[in-house]
């Protein structure tokens, strides 16, 4: 577990630039909107709250879509896996890391809103619901995208992930509606989007245990490519 | 015994998308190094070098063959505790030299206070101690390479495993690798030993293998591959200008005014004479050797003259 820890603490200081300049965002946007005199209203708040939520999961993707590429491309792969750590470590320590810093955005988000939406006086009861339900499509977009790239570049890893989150919402549509449960991003996404600060989130409970179980099974399938990835070839 | 590193009939072709293959690096490439030499790894570039020690360090897998390092497989990461090694290029993350280094030597398993102490002492040794807190994304090629010998050396290895340790190093400091070197080697480690600069490997190295098209080409005993069969090394001086088209034999340069000749071992009672009745002096007899030079070359340009043909 200690190189896990090691190699997530090192991707979050890589990250730091990232990390900093959305922690600034959220303060800053918090900061005005609740030390401004004009009251701000609350379907603006609650917009801003769903719009910053929605961004976790966005965010996820792109960060971790790169993080293996980025290695390999300076060669920086080969003295960490020279060392005692087998592949499933390193990509453990990179899930983390981005897990870390995603996990602190939303917490930072739920802060920032919960603040916001007592300035107007709504209640934030369904806040922590919305928080953890954006957690864990975020954590499983992430997943997503680390499998994707365990084998390719970043930009076919992120439309590979768009595609593969959004292939179970298209068969919902067409087929049955069942379909957004398989893969349940899109449809925790979508439930985000609706969300108002008075009304309980609407997503099932095991649409959230599924997507918890998916995050364990795409880690999996990520662990089980990059195994057999010959890593010292060039990735441009 | 077991080998330190042992390659059994590996193969490693690189394939297309549709499993076309590009390139084969290495073929039916077998190598056994001893425990507790240091072994010169040679080659031409492209000559299958670097594949070889990716595939020992589990970055690439063979397309056939196998093959153990300490005594367990290629890939192992248990047994990559107790290796150290060195990439030709030196990635490193940014961050100051000595935190970089206790950042590997954590990933493998070192911990405090063994691994502060053990980190300063190398970068002291390797001539870091007052940059430590610089960064390393700010250091020079010639730093890099200090302080990734430094990383690969602070758990302590069984097996060195370097792939062009001094390339980017002034000649003080290869000077000062080679006693590291040899100190590790007298410590009991195994070094495995990639590199270009020939000279360096015929200073330290016990064997050496020259690997040319991804096969070995010749393999033995440094001083044994040095030997250039079956001839003499004589240097004279004062011999006349004729006196030595008389002798009809090989000479060579001699910038020192000093004269020598290569000849076979049972002409060199008569080649001794010719100098004493011209009145000349001798200076030296010895058996004939060849440089790594000169067999690098010519293993190369065999390989060239086979490819052309």
């Amino acid at each position: 577990m200690r190189p896990v820890v090691l190699l997530a603490w090192n991707y979050l200081r890589e990250q730091k630039v990232f990390i900093i300049v959305l922690s600034i965002y959220l303060a800053a946007g918090t900061g005005w909107l609740a030390l401004s005199s004009e009251t701000p209203q609350p379907d603006d708040l609650s917009f801003l709250v769903k719009q910053q939520v929605e961004y976790a999961i966005v965010f996820g993707v792109f960060m971790v879509s790169g993080a293996i590429f980025t290695d390999r491309r300076t060669r920086r792969i080969l003295m960490v896996l020279a060392k005692g750590i087998n592949r499933s470590q390193y990509l453990a320590g990179i899930y983390l890391g981005s897990a870390a810093a995603l996990m602190g955005y939303l917490v930072l988000s739920w802060m920032a809103s919960a603040v916001l939406l007592n300035r107007v006086g709504q209640a934030s009861s369904s806040l922590n619901e919305l928080i953890v339900a954006a957690a864990v499509a975020t954590l499983l977009s992430a997943a997503i995208a680390l499998l994707y790239s365990t084998m390719m570049h970043p930009l076919l890893a992120v439309m590979f992930s768009a595609i593969t989150m959004t292939v179970p919402h298209a068969l919902a549509k067409v087929v049955a509606p069942g379909f957004d449960a398989v893969l349940p991003v899109y449809a925790i996404s979508g439930a985000v989007l609706g969300w108002e600060p008075h009304r309980r989130l609407a997503i099932p409970p095991y649409m959230l245990a599924i997507g918890i179980a998916e995050i364990v099974v795409f880690f999996v399938l990520a662990v089980i490519t990059f195994r057999g990835r010959d890593l010292a070839l060039s990735v441009d | 015994m077991t080998a330190a590193l042992q390659f059994d009939g590996v193969t490693k072709s690189y394939k297309s998308l549709l499993g076309k293959v590009e390139a084969t690096a290495l073929r039916d490439f077998s190598l056994s190094v001893k425990p507790g030499e240091i072994f010169g790894f040679l080659g031409p570039n492209g000559a299958g070098k670097t594949t070889a020690l990716h595939i020992a360090m589990g970055f690439v897998k063979a397309s056939s063959g196998r093959g153990t390092m300490l005594g367990q497989p290629f890939g192992d990461a248990p047994t990559r505790r107790r290796i150290g090694f060195l990439p030709e290029n030196i990635a490193l993350y940014n961050m100051p030299a000595e935190k970089c280094v206790r950042f590997y030597g954590a990933l493998n398993g070192v911990r405090d206070p063994g691994l502060r102490e053990r980190t300063r002492a190398l970068l002291s040794e390797l001539g870091l101690e007052k940059e430590r807190s610089r960064k390393v994304g700010k250091f020079s090629r010639g730093m890099l390479q200090r302080v990734g010998l430094a990383q690969a050396l602070v758990n302590d290895p069984e097996l060195l495993v370097l792939d062009e340790p001094t390339s980017a190093l002034d000649p003080v400091a290869r000077v000062e690798i080679r006693e590291l070197l040899l100190r590790a080697k007298a410590a009991g480690k195994t070094i495995f030993l990639s590199s270009h600069l020939l000279s360096e490997v015929e200073n330290i190295c016990d064997r050496v293998a020259f690997v040319v098209k991804g096969q070995i080409a010749r393999l033995g005993a440094l001083s044994e591959l040095l030997e250039a069969g079956n001839q003499v090394e004589i240097a004279a001086r004062n011999v006349p200008r004729s006196g030595v088209a008389a002798l009809r034999v090989e000479t060579l340069a001699s910038p020192d005014g000093v004269l020598r000749l290569r000849a076979d071992k049972d002409r060199t009672r008569e080649i001794l004479e010719s100098i004493w009745q011209q009145g000349g002096e001798v200076l030296s007899v010895n058996p004939a050797r060849a440089s790594l030079e000169e067999i690098f070359l010519e293993l190369a340009q065999a390989a060239e003259k086979k490819e052309n043909a």
